[in-house]
């Protein structure tokens, strides 16, 4: 009652605002911008790998300007979304996780350092086993995440291709 | 400040005008030059020099190194009334 009023009186002259809790400035955290990046490695070391294929047995090999567009533009994605991963996986270990997690999820660390590690392997090869492992990786990694959180998670296939196994939030 | 403080939390909030200086463990609003109004808990206190350290209520809050020391001067004041909003 006395709250609903308050709300009332703010909506006409707001109160002044104080920040109480979490990180300042933002305190979002969400792996999941990790694992759709993932996702798009799998995806351009696949569409790579089938344009390799497609251009041996339907263009002789010839590569032309066409075809080296084509796979520049993919390798680019691969990359900047592997770098993506690392990034976001940097952030949350080092921003969100704090002493208790550590305590709570001793293995933290190694699996972030499995994560960086695939994520760069993907990066310098054109390996579809890699990029599946660090879906797999990452997905241990998000499932910590949201037990932290106290968020129910689910294990779903990605709806695109190549339709992986990945733990999204029940939010 | 979870789960003491809510967003959407009220507080009304109380500053002695003879501006006694902060305890130890007491919940405390004050001005901060790089994050702005803050409510945080007091962890010590320099008398001589006139300044505090504060914290955050869980381990998520931003550590007592990243606030830095607070002069006197910047307390707006202390809670006491808190009305709490509704459950999210």
């Amino acid at each position: 009652m006395i709250h609903a009023i308050l709300e009332t009186m703010d909506s006409f002259a707001p109160f002044k605002t104080v920040k109480a809790h979490c990180d300042v400035p933002c305190g979002v955290y969400d792996p999941t911008t990790a694992v759709i990046a993932a996702m798009t490695v799998a995806r351009m070391t696949d569409t790579i790998l089938e344009l390799e294929e497609h251009e041996i047995k339907d263009h002789q090999g010839t590569r032309d300007l066409h075809y080296q567009n084509k796979i520049t533009r993919m390798i680019n994605e691969k990359e900047r979304s592997a770098e993506i991963v690392k990034e976001e996986v940097r952030i949350i270990w080092g921003d969100f996780f704090k002493e208790p997690q550590f305590k709570q999820f001793p293995q933290i660390h190694s699996l972030v350092h499995e994560v960086l590690l695939l994520a760069s392997k993907c990066k310098q090869n054109i390996d579809q086993d890699a990029t599946r492992d660090l879906v797999t990786k990452l997905n241990d990694f998000s499932e910590i995440f949201w037990k932290i959180k106290n968020i129910k998670f689910k294990n779903v296939t990605y709806h695109c291709k190549p339709n992986l196994e990945v733990i999204l939030p029940e939010l | 400040m979870s789960p003491l403080y809510e967003d959407g939390d009220y507080l009304f909030i109380f500053k002695p005008f003879w501006k006694k200086p902060p305890l130890a463990k007491q919940i405390i609003v004050f001005n901060h030059i790089k994050y702005g109004l803050l409510l945080k808990r007091v962890v010590s206190v320099d008398k001589k020099s006139k300044i505090f350290f504060s914290k955050g209520h869980n381990s998520h809050s931003i550590s007592r190194e990243e606030i830095g020391a607070i002069k006197f001067e910047e307390i707006k004041g202390t809670p006491i009334f808190h009305i709490k909003g509704k459950k999210t």
